[in-house]
Order: C-alpha cells, then sequence, then structure tokens
C-alpha cells in the first residue's frame, strides 16, 4: 500500500481515526467525571438527555455551537481567537507519537517524548495570549498563574521523564515500552525510584493540566473562570477540550513511559486493551484526586514544586544514571 | 447450561471474544498497515506533521462550525462586550504591573529548562558515556544545586 510508505498521508489518516476516537473518548470521559462527581456528593449527575445523561456531551456540544460569540470591549481580537485553535491544536497533536499498540501508532518519533514535553511546553504561549487578549482581569490574573505554575510544574515534568529516558537510554515511546516489555515496567523494576518518579510525574501532570489541587489558575471562588472569562461558545468549549484531551493524552503518556503501555500480565488480550484500560485508569484517578482534595495557595505550589519536586526529580535522575551506569545488567 | 470442554477451549472463546472486541476498538489499522514500526525519521516527521494537519483542520472546523450555527442578537448593546468583572463597572486599567515574584520564577524556568535540553543527550547515552559521563553531569548539576542553594538562602523560592 502506498499510504505505508508516505509518512504524511499516514499522518493524516490515522490523524483522522486517532483524533475522532480521542475527541469522542473525551466527551464521554466528560459525562463519566460528571456521574462520579455526582456519586462522590451523593447526587446523580446529568439524568435527563438519554439514559442516565448518556446523550449529555452531544447536548452540551450543540448549545456551545449555537452560543452567541461576544468578542469583548477592548480586547486584542487576533489573540483573542487564535488562543482557542492554538490550545486545542497543541493538546491534540500530543497524540501524534502515543503508541496506542505495537502497531497503532500515528508517528512513531524517535524522540517522541521530546515531542510530547515540547508541545506541553508551548501550551503556555495560547494561554498567555487568551489572558492577556481578554481585556478581563481575572484573565490576566488567571493566565499570569497559569504561566507560573505550568513553567515551574514542567521543570519536574521533564526531569522525571528524563529519569525514564536514562532507564531505558531511548526517546521514542514505544522504544520506551519494548524496554519495559523485556525489563519489566519501570514503575516496579528497579524497585523505589520508578515508583517514585512516576508520583512526582503524576503530581506534575495534574498541575500541568490545572487540575485540583493545583488549578489556582482558575480557582472560581475567586478568579470567575481565570483564562477562560470572557470566552463564549464553541472558543470556551475549545479550552474545555483541550484541558480534557491534555489530561487524557498526559495520562497515556504516563502509562507508556511508567506503567509499561501496551504491555500486561497476560498476553491473550491485546496490546491496545491493555494501553486504554491504564490510560483510563489514570484519567479516572485524576477526577479521583480532583474531587477529593481541596485547592492549594499559590505559595503553597510554589514551595511544592521549587523546594521539593525539583530537587526530588534531579535526586532520582543521578540515581538512575548511577544504576544505569554501574548496576544494570 | 451443560459445558463440554472437548469442543470448546475455553481460552479459545476468550481469544473469539477479545478479537471481536478488537475489531469494535477500531485496531483494523494494526493488521492493515503493520509496517508502522519501522520509519524513517523523516517518515515519523512526515506523519507528525500530518496529524498536526488533521489537529489545526479540526480545531479550525469547530469554529467556522459556530461561526454558522450561532444565534446572533438583534440588537447590539455596549453592556454586553464590557468585560465581566461581576457585575461592577471595570474600574482602572485592565493591563496592570505584575508582582516581581513572577520575574523570578520566569527566570527559574529559563535556568532549569535549558538545563534539561543539555541533559537530555545526556539521558540517551548514560550507559555509554559511562563514568566519565556521570563525573562531567555531576559537576555540572552540582553548580546548578548551589545556585539552587543560594536561591534557597536569598528567600527567593518563597513566594510572599
Amino acid at each position: 500500500m502506498d499510504l505505508i510508505q508516505h509518512g504524511f498521508l499516514r499522518g493524516i489518516a490515522y490523524g483522522l481515526l486517532i483524533i475522532t476516537v480521542v475527541m469522542t473518548a473525551t466527551a464521554w470521559g466528560m459525562w463519566l467525571e460528571r456521574k462520579i462527581a455526582a456519586q462522590m456528593q451523593n447526587r446523580m449527575g446529568p439524568m435527563f438527555v438519554g439514559f442516565h445523561g448518556l446523550l449529555q456531551p452531544v447536548a452540551d456540544m450543540l448549545k456551545l455551537l449555537q452560543k452567541e460569540d461576544i468578542l469583548p470591549a477592548g480586547a486584542d481580537d487576533w489573540l483573542f481567537n487564535l488562543a482557542p485553535i492554538l490550545t486545542a491544536l497543541f493538546a491534540i497533536a500530543t497524540a501524534a507519537v502515543v503508541p496506542w499498540s505495537a502497531q497503532i501508532v500515528a508517528s512513531d518519533l524517535d524522540v517522541g517524548l521530546l515531542w510530547v514535553l515540547a508541545l506541553g511546553g508551548i501550551m503556555v504561549v495560547p494561554v498567555w495570549m487568551a489572558g492577556w487578549a481578554s481585556n478581563n482581569k481575572f484573565a490576566l490574573i488567571g493566565g499570569m498563574r497559569a504561566v507560573a505554575q505550568s513553567v515551574s510544574y514542567g521543570v519536574p515534568l521533564v526531569l522525571t521523564s528524563m529519569v525514564a529516558v536514562v532507564f531505558t537510554g531511548t526517546m521514542s515511546l514505544s522504544g520506551i515500552v519494548q524496554f519495559q516489555m523485556a525489563h519489566g515496567w519501570l514503575i516496579y523494576w528497579p524497585p523505589g525510584p520508578g515508583i517514585i518518579a512516576f508520583l512526582l510525574f503524576y503530581m506534575a501532570l495534574l498541575a500541568e493540566s490545572n487540575r485540583i489541587p493545583f488549578d489556582i489558575p482558575e480557582a472560581e471562588s475567586e478568579l470567575v473562570a481565570g483564562i477562560s472569562t470572557e470566552y463564549t461558545g464553541m472558543k470556551f468549549g475549545m479550552f474545555y477540550v483541550a484541558e480534557y484531551v491534555h489530561t487524557m493524552v498526559g495520562s497515556a503518556i504516563a502509562a507508556l513511559i511508567f506503567l509499561g503501555g501496551w504491555d500486561g500480565p497476560f498476553h491473550w488480550l491485546p496490546g491496545l486493551h491493555w494501553m486504554v484500560a491504564k490510560t483510563v485508569i489514570l484519567f479516572v484517578s485524576v477526577y479521583w484526586v480532583r474531587w477529593t482534595l481541596l485547592r492549594f495557595r499559590s505559595d503553597q505550589l510554589m514551595r511544592l514544586c521549587w523546594l521539593y519536586l525539583v530537587p526530588m526529580s534531579l535526586a532520582l535522575l543521578v540515581f538512575a544514571a548511577v544504576w544505569v551506569t554501574y548496576f544494570a545488567a | 447450561m451443560a459445558y463440554d470442554r472437548k469442543h470448546t477451549d475455553k481460552s479459545q472463546d476468550l481469544r473469539k471474544i477479545t478479537a471481536g472486541l478488537t475489531l469494535l476498538g477500531g485496531s483494523w489499522a494494526s493488521t492493515a498497515w503493520a509496517q508502522t514500526a519501522q520509519d524513517t525519521p523523516a517518515q515519523a516527521w512526515l506523519a507528525a506533521l500530518g496529524f498536526s494537519l488533521v489537529s489545526l483542520v479540526i480545531a479550525g472546523t469547530l469554529l467556522v462550525a459556530a461561526r454558522f450555527l450561532r444565534v446572533r442578537a438583534r440588537q447590539d448593546s455596549p453592556l454586553k462586550t464590557r468585560p465581566y468583572e461581576c457585575g461592577e463597572e471595570p474600574l482602572g486599567e485592565t493591563r496592570i504591573q505584575f508582582h516581581p515574584r513572577y520575574y523570578v520564577v520566569a527566570l527559574f524556568f529559563v535556568l532549569f529548562d535549558v538545563e534539561a535540553a543539555f541533559l537530555f543527550p545526556w539521558a540517551v547515552v548514560v550507559k555509554r558515556m559511562g563514568g566519565a559521563g556521570l563525573v562531567m553531569v555531576g559537576s555540572f548539576l552540582g553548580i546548578l544545586l548551589l545556585g539552587w542553594l543560594y536561591a534557597l538562602r536569598k528567600e527567593a523560592l518563597r513566594w510572599q
């Protein structure tokens, strides 16, 4: 088939397939979150649209599409309109290098992890764009906080994923999984640093996707909705979707580099199922945390990151390097 | 229900079920395009580019669709476009000056991100570089640690 040889066309074909699946999964991920949150608070959650509110995401989408599009007075219209597109682009494009199984991968880049981290890092640009362009104080302060938090927690995120690179000696995501299939998942082998690195990565991931306890950038009790305060209709919807896609792809990355990706304890179940199961479990756990914990203050956030997470991840990195140099088989 | 072990192997049943689920799950791609794993870097980059293009098109399409489907008010009111401040009249400039602590965070970020950029190439070849690489990176990290301790003593890491 010609399609295999031509990377660009395959990227487009896989893009159409994977993005559709990821976006659909995300839409019902939102429904699932609302249901879980409702159960935790002894409520029913969405019940009216379809059986147990199963069609709620469709209804929400239709509603958002029809909403009036308001440009606030004094806003920078170019930046204001560009920000949601870029946010969605960066969030979704991350999924390009995620291997959902040994074969299902749109682009098996040899620097896949770097692609993910780079796109995650560049996310601060549209976020700040939105905060600045809205001409709204809540949005501006929210944008500032979001940038500060996201660049701070980017450091432990990069360093802990570097721990996985040191152990496996490759930056290709499928290479990392293949190493784990041969030597055991990083979360338990070598014992100790893997699970700590995973926990640090998970915390940084929560912070990167602005999830409680790290959601001070859009703390609704003080900042209304942070950067998305002035956004209406589908533009608001894009920020919303991008946030969920970001969390979903982030869970997939955590599953890939620490939990063995498509590898499973028994092999009669195909790799895709293991990968999806791990991703969904991590995705749900993010919401479990979200509806259980309280919000950190800004100063607590910064202290946690710079005083604890960064030195810990650096120490882990050194430990991993020493282990790989002298002890690994 | 009678279960005849001779004719039906349990694991085969499971295999059938999972094969069906796999088909539903969309992994038909795995049989059709099983060659992906042996990409050249150029092919992989092109594929990543194509994928990004699709995400851009999808994001754009949603906005364009919203443009056609949206409702518009018959009369515009200046109140509607006023920045939302919980119903109060907006007071003063929006684009205000910021506390310098944000600047300090940005400085730290640049420092540690450049460090990460230097460390990534090393992280791939740790084993091949052996002890020498460890000493080099160790001294690099040591200097960085001194800087970090200095910042700690100066209370720059605290967010007052």
